[in-house]
């Protein structure tokens, strides 16, 4: 059996080769042959070689490839010859009637060939498959000319720390509209989408919503006033310390940490000896730690 | 009078013969059960991950920082290769700390020298118990500015990994051997659950694979061979039994109680609040996320532990039966020392399928079997010399046990070239197979005798870990198969 299986792999992969050179040559005919009738030559190609599902994924895939390495004129091209060959409506099948992996993979594929299919997306923002999720995130973000995070109002669960540094790294390196706003997002019901937000707000420096951070200091959740002075102090605001100091002693070991930073960032060492007398004896020795090691920063020789 | 106790011997013997056959049966099942969930768990993670490549996230500035500790004991003729191998490790923010645990050798000497290395006087805190830390050493070089250097009083395995936590900076650590070779997404994979749970993550690992025979450049496998040398390949099989058989049965129903010590990542807080390292067990991996568990349980937060399928990080195994032996006796006498530490675990509902499966599994399938296994052999013998054999029944049974051996160990291939195929080779597929048909007569009952001689010492109260020299990656090929 493990023998039959090592032969399988290796003649499926010989035919997936011997399909992937045919379809190649199609795409490069119809990409830079002038001559080529798109039309009529994609319902022969279609008629002759898209017969098995096998083949339209490995279609797909192939125009993904291509896709990533065109721009221009010849990305348009590619996308009308995915629709001429009716991948698009493979797709959207796959996307209604597949499993959870199928439907992952369609999506993908639309947010790489920039098929808008915004409302049928959206359904799976809250699946309970992460991958089709983060599939769906990634099309919002990927298909969007201008307010990339606009699927924040379908979200329902919080997002994981995962699903949040994608979300950045797809508005960083994939999204290429203008910079969002993200203090819009600040009203937000889920405490993940805040604590996000006012991140963005810091890498993106935008400094016009300081203001609306600072509201932020005096949230219950301790994650989005870790998260409030950590933005804040990263954009140098500086009326940080006479709002966190004050408030040192009753704060929560995280946000102790983050007050620490930012005195040894903004402050000077008296700053930083008057939040001695709060850290008690029983102080949980990290936060101890933090304060030494800041001490020591600040003054070497101490 | 002699027909009455002829007929209690043969009753005896029945009775004994029937808890023996009941015995294999119950293995044979736990092993097809675990067949079958690693077979979903590995297809799910297929399905999961063949679709868009993640390793773009490297570039990411928000992924949490890393603390990777390796310690280190008379490594002298590999140390430098193996740090800077470390040191290649692709992950945006991680710092890396050699702790070299009291050696003998010139291994400090040459660190100092090659990473030209001063004194550190970073604050730390000995929250973990540890041998005294003699100094803290960074690099000048600023390319190896992520370096620290622990030289430190000899305490063993655990105690260097207890004064590398202390030492450490990031809320997650990485716990490696430093000879290890990591695969360039590694760190990354590992790192994932721990991100992405909606429960606590406090622990997770990943498959370990076998460098020997594999050619290496700058610190990265690029060519994965199989061992000419027998004992090597039974041990890869073994270790695809392991891995991609029972440890990703197991991470399905979240009952893991191991994450080798090669290479795992833990949430800090959670090791230092369970204790960290056990320095009394030569078994510390295991007991630790055994206890880490059971601190989870009593705090009564939901937690998990992850489990990546994908093949991670290589690592050297014994190449002599010497050595060989010397780690299964350790393994034995590790497993048994956590089995007893915390035997107030087993058959105890209270800890879920920890304490109903997973510790009792670990009791009879795992430091009993061996010794199941000699008894039953023990009793044949008995059979024999009181002329009770039934030579067709023996015939049959052997058969059954060896096809199922067989049987077991080509479905650990089948798993391999299923999910991952590292062995590329046509030729690699024949040689395995040939490995797993020669493994129960030859190599098999060498570990059944290391494993009795553990659980010997055991009783004597042998706490060594037994020398454990090693060849060093990357010159282990044809020349010492050769010798």
């Amino acid at each position: 059996m493990l023998i039959i299986l090592r032969r399988y792999k290796i003649r499926r992969e010989q035919k997936k080769k011997l399909f992937q050179d045919t379809i190649d040559t199609f795409l490069n005919n119809c990409l830079f042959d002038e001559t080529f009738n798109l039309k009529e030559e994609a319902q022969s190609f279609k008629g002759q070689h898209l017969k098995s599902k096998l083949q339209k994924k490995i279609a797909v895939k192939e125009i993904l490839v291509y896709n990533e390495n065109l721009k221009g004129e010849s990305s348009i091209t590619l996308k009308n010859i995915f629709r001429a060959l009716e991948l698009d409506a493979f797709i959207l099948n796959s996307l209604q009637e597949g499993r959870w992996y199928d439907k992952a993979r369609a999506i993908y594929a639309l947010s790489e060939l920039h098929v808008k299919e915004s409302r049928q997306v959206a359904l799976y923002l809250n699946d309970r498959h992460e991958t089709v999720r983060a599939q769906a995130i990634y099309f919002f973000i990927k298909t969007a000319e201008n307010n990339p995070l606009t699927f924040f109002t379908k979200l329902k669960k919080e997002l994981t720390l995962w699903e949040l540094i994608q979300i950045e790294d797809s508005l960083k390196f994939v999204y290429e509209g203008p910079n969002p706003n993200f203090s819009m997002w600040l009203n937000h019901e889920l405490s993940t989408v805040l604590i996000f937000s006012i991140r963005m707000i810091q890498q993106f420096n935008q400094f016009e919503y300081i203001p609306a951070i600072i509201p932020f200091l005096d949230h219950p959740n301790e994650q989005v006033r870790k998260q409030a002075v950590s933005s804040l102090r990263k954009l140098n605001y500086e009326s940080l310390l006479e709002k966190v100091v004050p408030k040192f002693s009753m704060e929560t070991r995280l946000v102790k940490k983050e007050i620490i930073k930012a005195v040894e960032s903004l402050g000077d060492l008296q700053m930083l000896h008057d939040l001695k007398p709060a850290l008690t004896q029983n102080e949980e020795w990290q936060t101890q730690l933090m304060f030494l090691g800041a001490e020591k920063r600040m003054h070497p020789n101490l | 009078m002699e027909t009455v106790a002829n007929m209690s011997l043969n009753h005896i013997t029945e009775i004994i013969s029937w808890l023996f056959l009941a015995y294999g049966a119950i293995v044979c099942s736990g092993y097809i059960f675990s067949a079958f969930f690693s077979y979903l768990e590995i297809r799910e993670y297929k399905r999961k991950n063949g679709l868009k490549d993640e390793i773009a996230l490297l570039q990411s500035t928000n992924l949490p920082s890393i603390s990777i500790l390796a310690p280190a004991f008379n490594e002298e003729a590999n140390i430098v290769e193996n740090v800077r191998s470390l040191l290649t490790v692709n992950y945006p923010s991680c710092e890396i700390v050699i702790i070299n645990d009291g050696s003998k050798d010139g291994t400090m000497e040459k660190l100092i020298e090659s990473f030209d290395l001063v004194k550190d006087d970073s604050v730390y805190y000995n929250i973990l118990p540890s041998q005294t830390i003699k100094q803290i050493y960074r690099s000048r070089f600023k390319s190896f500015k992520n370096l620290k250097v622990v030289d430190k009083k000899n305490g063993g395995k655990a105690d260097a990994l207890n004064a590398g936590i202390n030492v450490s900076k990031h809320d997650i650590i990485c716990c490696i051997d430093v000879d290890c070779v990591l695969e360039s997404d590694a760190l990354l994979k590992l790192i994932k659950p721990f991100l992405n749970n909606e429960k606590k993550v406090i622990a997770s690992g990943g498959i370990i694979r076998i460098a020997n025979s594999c050619v290496i450049e700058d610190g990265k496998i690029v060519e994965v061979k199989l061992p000419k040398k027998f004992m090597i390949r039974a041990q890869i099989i073994e270790y695809f039994r392991a891995f991609l058989m029972g440890r990703m049965a197991w991470s399905r129903i979240d009952g893991l109680l191991l994450i080798s010590g090669a290479f795992g990542m833990f949430d800090k807080e959670t090791v230092i609040e369970a204790g960290g390292y056990n320095p009394k067990t030569v078994g510390e991996d295991m007991e630790l996320l055994v206890r880490m568990r059971r601190h989870m349980r009593k705090k009564d937060v939901d937690y998990t532990v992850g489990f990546i399928p994908d093949p991670l990080c290589w690592t050297e195994v014994p190449h002599n039966w010497t050595i060989l032996h010397r780690q299964r006796n350790r393994w034995t006498r590790g497993t048994a020392e956590t089995l007893w530490i915390h035997r107030g675990m087993m058959f105890n509902p209270k800890y879920g399928v920890l304490g109903i499966l997973s510790t009792p599994y670990w009791l009879f399938f795992e430091w009993f079997a061996p010794l199941v296994e000699f008894l039953g052999i023990l009793f044949f013998i008995a059979l024999m010399v009181l002329g009770q054999i039934n030579w067709m029944f023996v015939v049959g049974f052997s058969m059954v046990s060896y096809g199922f051996a067989v049987l077991y160990s080509v479905t650990a291939l089948f798993f391999e070239e299923f999910s991952f195929q590292q062995y590329k080779k046509t030729t690699y597929t024949y040689k395995p197979i040939l490995t797993a048909f020669l493994e129960p007569i030859i190599f098999h009952p060498f570990i059944l005798w290391a494993s009795l001689k553990g659980n010997i010492d055991l009783i004597r109260g042998k706490k060594s870990w037994g020398s454990m020299s090693r060849a060093g990656l990357g010159k282990i090929g044809e020349e010492i198969i050769a010798k």
